[in-house]
């Protein structure tokens, strides 16, 4: 039996896990997993632009924060106005007062240069860390 | 299963580490789990969230085990609270058919004989039931000792020595005159 089953990592290989691999896509959805419940303040504020390549107001910006499972600003609205002040002050986005006198916010071209460094950087936390840092980026 | 990891485990590093695992880990994983759960798309699921877990369990990483230690135990660990969970018990899936469909194809005479030869001895291993299947797919599979099967599964090492041997002699049973 001892030596036949030696042979155990052929025979699996070559049959039940002949087509079973963790590839790139499996890759990319546990970070997407793992992003959508981080809650450091760089992972709110890489969540807060990737959400406002379109224009949203903050209290629909908070809808949809709350459903990537971010639960910083539930009971504390306030802070999510604070953090867009910063990120206003960065010049990563901007806010205009449309004239049902309702405020939107919107990236910037710096805000886009911004997240598409982040995409393709090898090293995603230095570029993250640039949102937390004080002063421009 | 050689890996060395720095004791302490800075917060922005921690998505860096993840990826190397994946990326060196992840099928390994991914089969391990199978040998668990006996299902595919299951087994990827539950990959998935072993590497999450392992994500916010990084901290619970002491340094002086292997990294792969770590991991894999915390991948048994969340393969048996599946197997143990009330969805599991509830809803049943089809796996064997699976198994019995890649047995016709074939194409040369050698090829078949191989084909049959390594068809049955992972059948016949993946049939086992749990406990025993568990440590012939660490042993056989993932070239652990004893000692290393007792770190990774929390057991005794001589219960697993039974083991072994029960589990060599369930097989021999059913492989009967091939051996």
């Amino acid at each position: 039996m001892e030596n036949r089953l030696r042979k155990l990592k052929q025979a699996l290989n070559h049959t039940s896990f002949n087509t079973l691999t963790f590839d790139q896509e499996h890759r990319n959805q546990v970070m997407e997993k793992i992003a959508g419940q981080d809650t450091r303040p760089e992972q709110i504020r890489l969540s807060i632009l990737q959400l406002l390549v379109q224009e949203e107001t903050g209290y629909t910006l908070a809808g949809k924060i709350r459903s990537r499972g971010i639960k910083t600003f539930e009971n504390d609205q306030g802070a999510l106005y604070t953090t867009l002040h910063i990120l206003e002050q960065k010049r990563c986005i901007q806010s205009e007062w449309k004239e049902d006198g309702q405020k939107f916010y919107q990236l910037t071209r710096k805000g886009r240069k911004l997240l598409k460094k982040y995409e393709s950087s090898p090293d995603k936390p230095r570029v993250l860390r640039t949102l937390v840092e004080a002063g421009q980026i | 299963m050689e890996h060395s990891m720095n004791t302490s485990i800075e917060h922005e590093n921690k998505e860096a580490i993840i990826q190397d695992l994946m990326e060196n880990y992840g099928t390994a994983i991914l089969h391990l789990v199978y040998s668990y759960v006996k299902d595919a798309a299951l087994a990827e699921d539950l990959t998935q969230e072993i590497f999450v877990k392992s994500y916010h369990h990084l901290h619970t990483y002491n340094g002086t085990s292997k990294m792969t230690t770590w991991l894999w135990r915390i991948a048994i660990n969340h393969c048996k609270d599946h197997l143990k969970s009330w969805y599991n018990r509830k809803v049943t899936v089809s796996e064997q058919e699976q198994l019995e469909q890649t047995k016709d194809a074939s194409t040369t005479e050698d090829a078949v004989i191989q084909n049959h030869i390594d068809h049955e001895l992972a059948g016949a291993v993946m049939d086992l039931p749990d406990k025993y299947r568990e440590v012939i797919y660490l042993h056989y599979y993932e070239d652990l000792s004893t000692r290393e099967m007792a770190d990774v599964l929390k057991k005794n090492e001589n219960t697993l020595k039974t083991r072994l041997k029960r589990a060599r002699v369930l097989l021999k049973q059913r492989l009967g005159g091939t051996l």
